[in-house]
């Protein structure tokens, strides 16, 4: 323990040289920017800033990606709360229950308890992370196929519960989402299914240009046909949570940071999944679930807590393996390589500073993201207050700009605008949204993991593994027991 | 055409015929390849179709907003949206947001110019400084 | 404008004109697209000769450029769309001609001139260390005994890895089953944690990883850093001698032919460097040089293959 300390104390010598903190900053205020911009993933704004640092000491450049993955983490809040639009898949959730409270006239409430969360899920993270990342590092390998599939069946469940509207309807929307999820490359046959010869969806559907259409776009679109008068908005409060909101929310806050965290350590389930589980696990735990999906405070906690742990979680199998815990450690992984180094156990052995200089970075990042976004929020409030007359066109702005970054192409923004329409259809009749999405996010890891099960001893292996029985039967009660008690889930 | 926009069910008729085309195209090309990627896209549809008929045959009671002017006023931003993406590939990205952003703006019924035309540069300036400076992507 | 004036500012054109076409290239910043995002091999291999170039031989930027996407096809939509001027170059592997092949687009790689190969990675298997197959006999052994059962992971099916390993299962004389994952890393990661068997990589993504062993090598000799595996000919199997992942670099087919040569000798000069060179077998690759009919040769070779396969 001593020694974590001492080697702790090593690692903030590197962030308290100008150099050192001039790039944790510069690297909080790029992530929240990432973040915040919708089009832009965290792994895509740390993957930009690794040119940058060819010329840094690799201490300092790393302090540097860390801090802006942690940022990135926090700022897709930002958008998803006062326009709809998440920045990140990761704040997907956070949009359907921030973007409620702000249509309520509460923003401010919303996105400070979205800082706050944010901080102290990523604090918890961090902590994780340094005191125990040896011994969690086993924890990723084992998960396989089997685990991966029943992980995401229980991600999927929470969706289940977003039904205001009729369980057909919200059937047919995650239906919807898991066939859009097979467009694309077939990875076990080679073959192409359903691109009707668009050379822009042999990746499958973009996910992003997707997302921002279904949630901003098709919400933009709605709002304009509602409203028989764009105005203001007129009442508007931007007040932040106070103390005692926000000690209702401890338990939320330190259960889906533990969560966000684990989730985060199983490579290939990052900070998006981490984020579906908590808030599903929140509702379960809530004594208020009818308001989740109606502007629940414990559900943009949950959330935002647990894609900000989950950063520190994802860096156990990195930093201790050398294998990747998510897309953004796939770009750290590229950038060790860049400079020279390999992640990995060697690497506590042959350059322990820069170990501890990211987990030193990781500390401070979350209170300077506290600390800058706090401040910002004044600034967000600013913008959305802006007329609906000329936010609006922004906003499509914004989007469509956003999907072109994705791949630089203008197909996905032709593709964010179809989305957007055809949410907007949906939408006017009665479909939700947010099932239709998350089965998008979550069809391929289904459908892929399912077939992997199938090649390596048939269906059987989904309930003779333990983890993966354990997952199952959760799911399972998750979605049979409120059938059961004949208790809709949120009562209308 | 307004006709279209007013059944309520019209949206499910059309989800219920895409699956229903997309299982007989799925399930027919499980039968000519030898591998079994359309499998799992064919169930799908199938469940598609069952639940979206179910969804077309029972009567909601719930209502629905009536179509107004302003549904086509959705519509106008959309053609006008994506012909924004159109110019965008064809003349630019600046010129074409120029261009774009006030028109949105008009169609929604804003008329102060100055607001409009502050706000259009405003974006623009920061685009740039964002996208083609700081980030290197250019955008065309 | 006097016929004097005009006449000698038509001498000075014809005067200057030559000195601008021996103009040392490149005047203008050049471009490396490459088909990654950021940290994948091709670009980390196209960062390297970008610096080496700056820090030596070039006086202008050279950019390295992503454009990730439709397996390939984004950036090579891109550099076809690129001005003929020899300014663009392409970071090529032979990863990317199997996908390209396998979306039909390989006559587009017609409109390239491939300038060089400059890396190449062994193929190799691997096995984690504990999991009771301690050479390549152990492995087949195993395979026949799980008769078809035993699990191979790596990227999608159809891909070089993929390939390799059908090779590999028909000299071997057995059959398997392919795992695939999103990506190679994905893969590993699988059989680290005991849900695969073996997967197909190369040398390198053992490094820092110790529960990991290779079984065989596809080098005609045994690499020096790892010099108690076997190769593939050692054990018998020469057919699956001289696999291996390459990187190199191409340009526009129509680009002009001084510039085209050009490049090449630059490339050459970055290949001779001894930070190339280090850097290169400190990462457990092959520094090559290899251009001109060979080179062609192989890629024809690479497309025939993907084409015989046949899903």
């Amino acid at each position: 323990m001593e020694t974590i300390l001492l080697e702790l104390l090593q690692g903030f010598q590197v962030i308290f040289t100008p150099a050192g903190f001039g790039f944790l900053m510069l690297g909080v205020i790029a992530g929240i920017a990432f973040g915040a911009t919708p089009g832009i993933s965290p792994s895509t704004g740390v993957a930009l800033l690794v040119p940058f640092s060819y010329s840094m000491p690799p201490a300092v450049a790393f302090v540097f990606f860390v801090a802006a993955y942690q940022a990135a983490n926090y700022g897709g809040s930002i958008t998803a709360i006062s326009i709809n639009a998440p920045g990140t898949p990761a704040a997907i959730v956070t949009a359907i229950d921030g973007y409620e409270l702000t249509k309520q006239g509460k923003p401010g409430l919303a996105l400070g308890t979205a800082v706050i969360a944010s901080a102290l899920g990523g604090f918890i993270g961090a902590l994780i992370l340094i005191l125990l990342a040896r011994p969690l590092a086993g924890l990723g390998l084992l998960f396989g196929p089997a685990e991966y599939f029943s992980l995401t069946l229980f991600a999927l469940t929470t969706v289940i519960g977003f039904s205001t509207k009729n369980r057909l309807k919200t059937c047919t929307a995650i239906l919807l989402g898991l066939l859009l999820a097979t467009i694309g490359t077939d990875p076990f046959s080679g073959n192409l299914r359903f691109t009707l010869g668009l050379s822009g969806l042999y990746d499958g559907v973009p996910l992003i240009p997707a997302m921002i259409g279904l949630f901003a776009l098709a919400e933009i679109f709605s709002q304009i046909e509602s409203n028989l008068e764009l105005k203001k908005i007129s009442t508007f409060s931007g007040k932040l949570p106070g103390v005692n909101t926000l000690l209702k929310l401890k338990w939320a806050i330190l259960r889906s940071s533990v969560l966000g965290t684990l989730i985060g350590i199983i490579p290939g389930a990052g900070a998006t999944i981490a984020s579906f589980i908590s808030y599903g696990e929140a509702r379960r735990f809530s004594k208020k679930k009818e308001l989740f999906g109606r502007g629940s405070l414990e559900g943009i906690t949950s959330s935002e807590a647990a894609n900000s742990s989950s950063v520190g979680g994802a860096l156990v199998p990195l930093l201790s393996l050398g294998i990747p815990g998510s897309a953004t450690d796939a770009v750290l992984l590229g950038a060790f390589s860049l400079h020279g180094l390999t992640a990995g156990p060697e690497l506590f052995k042959s350059s322990p500073e820069i170990v501890y200089g990211i987990f030193s970075a990781l500390l401070a990042a979350n209170l300077l993201i506290l600390v800058f976004g706090l401040a910002g929020n004044a600034l967000w409030l600013k913008l959305i207050s802006i007329p609906q007359g000329l936010l609006y066109p922004l906003v499509i702005v914004l989007c469509i700009t956003g999907s072109y970054t994705v791949n630089g192409t203008f197909f996905d923004s032709g593709l964010c605008l179809a989305f957007g329409v055809f949410g907007w259809l949906l939408k006017r009749n009665g479909y939700p949204l947010a099932p239709l999405v998350m089965a998008l996010v979550l069809g391929s890891m289904l459908e892929m993991n399912l077939r992997r099960v199938l090649l390596m001893g048939g269906i059987k292996l989904l309930f003779v593994k333990p983890i993966s029985a354990v997952l199952l039967t959760v799911a399972l009660l998750a979605v049979a027991l409120p059938l059961i008690r004949k208790k809709p889930y949120l009562t209308p | 055409m307004s006709l279209i926009i007013k059944s309520e069910n019209s949206l499910g008729a059309v989800i219920f015929l895409s699956g229903l085309v997309t299982a007989v195209f799925a399930f027919s090309s499980l039968q000519s390849s030898t591998s079994n990627d359309m499998l799992f896209p064919a169930v799908l549809a199938l469940l598609l179709t069952l639940v979206s008929l179910q969804v077309v045959i029972k009567k909601n009671s719930e209502s629905y907003d009536k179509t107004s002017r302003n549904s086509l006023r959705v519509l106008l931003i959309a053609c006008v949206s994506a012909f924004y993406i159109y110019l965008a590939e064809a003349m630019g990205y600046y010129p074409a947001t120029a261009v774009s952003l006030p028109l949105l703006a008009v169609i929604l019924g804003y008329k102060k110019i100055f607001p409009v035309v502050f706000v259009t540069v405003l974006w623009l300036a920061s685009a740039y400084l964002l996208f083609e400076k700081l980030l290197q992507i250019s955008l065309g | 404008m006097s016929f004097t004036k005009i006449y000698f500012t038509f001498l000075t054109v014809i005067l200057l004109a030559p000195a601008t076409l021996l103009a040392e290239y490149p005047e203008r910043p050049v471009k490396i697209v490459v088909y990654t995002a950021p940290g994948g091999l091709i670009d980390i291999t196209a960062r390297k000769v970008a610096d080496i170039l700056k820090k030596n031989f070039v006086k202008t930027p050279v950019i390295v450029e992503n454009k990730k996407g439709a397996g390939g096809v984004t950036a090579l939509s891109y550099v076809l769309r690129r001005p003929a001027d020899g300014y663009t170059l392409f970071g090529v592997t032979n990863s990317l001609i199997t996908k390209i092949t396998a979306l039909n687009q390989d006559s587009r790689l017609k409109k390239l001139t491939f300038l060089a190969k400059m890396v190449k990675d062994y193929e190799c298997l691997i096995t984690r260390k504990n999991s009771g197959i301690s050479n390549l006999n152990d492995l087949i052994n195993d395979a026949k005994q799980k008769n078809g059962a035993q699990l191979w992971a790596g990227p999608a099916a159809g891909g070089k890895d993929h390939l390799f390993a059908l090779k590999s299962w028909k000299a071997f004389g057995i059959k398997a089953r392919w795992i695939p994952y999103r990506s190679g890393a994905e893969a590993l990661v699988a059989v680290m944690g005991s849900h695969a068997d073996v997967y197909v990589g190369n040398p390198a993504d053992t490094a820092g990883r110790e529960n990991l062993k290779i079984l065989a090598v596809s080098s005609s000799n045994r690499l020096p850093t790892f010099s108690d595996v076997p190769t593939f000919g050692e054990l018998g199997f020469n057919t699956l001698t001289n696999e291996a992942i390459w990187r190199g670099f191409a340009i526009r087919a129509d680009a002009p032919d001084s510039i085209k040569q050009s490049v090449k000798d630059l490339l050459k000069k970055v290949s001779s460097t001894k930070e190339w060179q280090e850097k290169k077998k400190k990462n457990y690759a092959v520094p090559i040089f290899e251009t001109g009919k060979p080179l062609l040769d192989c890629i024809l070779a690479e497309i025939k293959r993907r084409k015989a396969f046949s899903g």
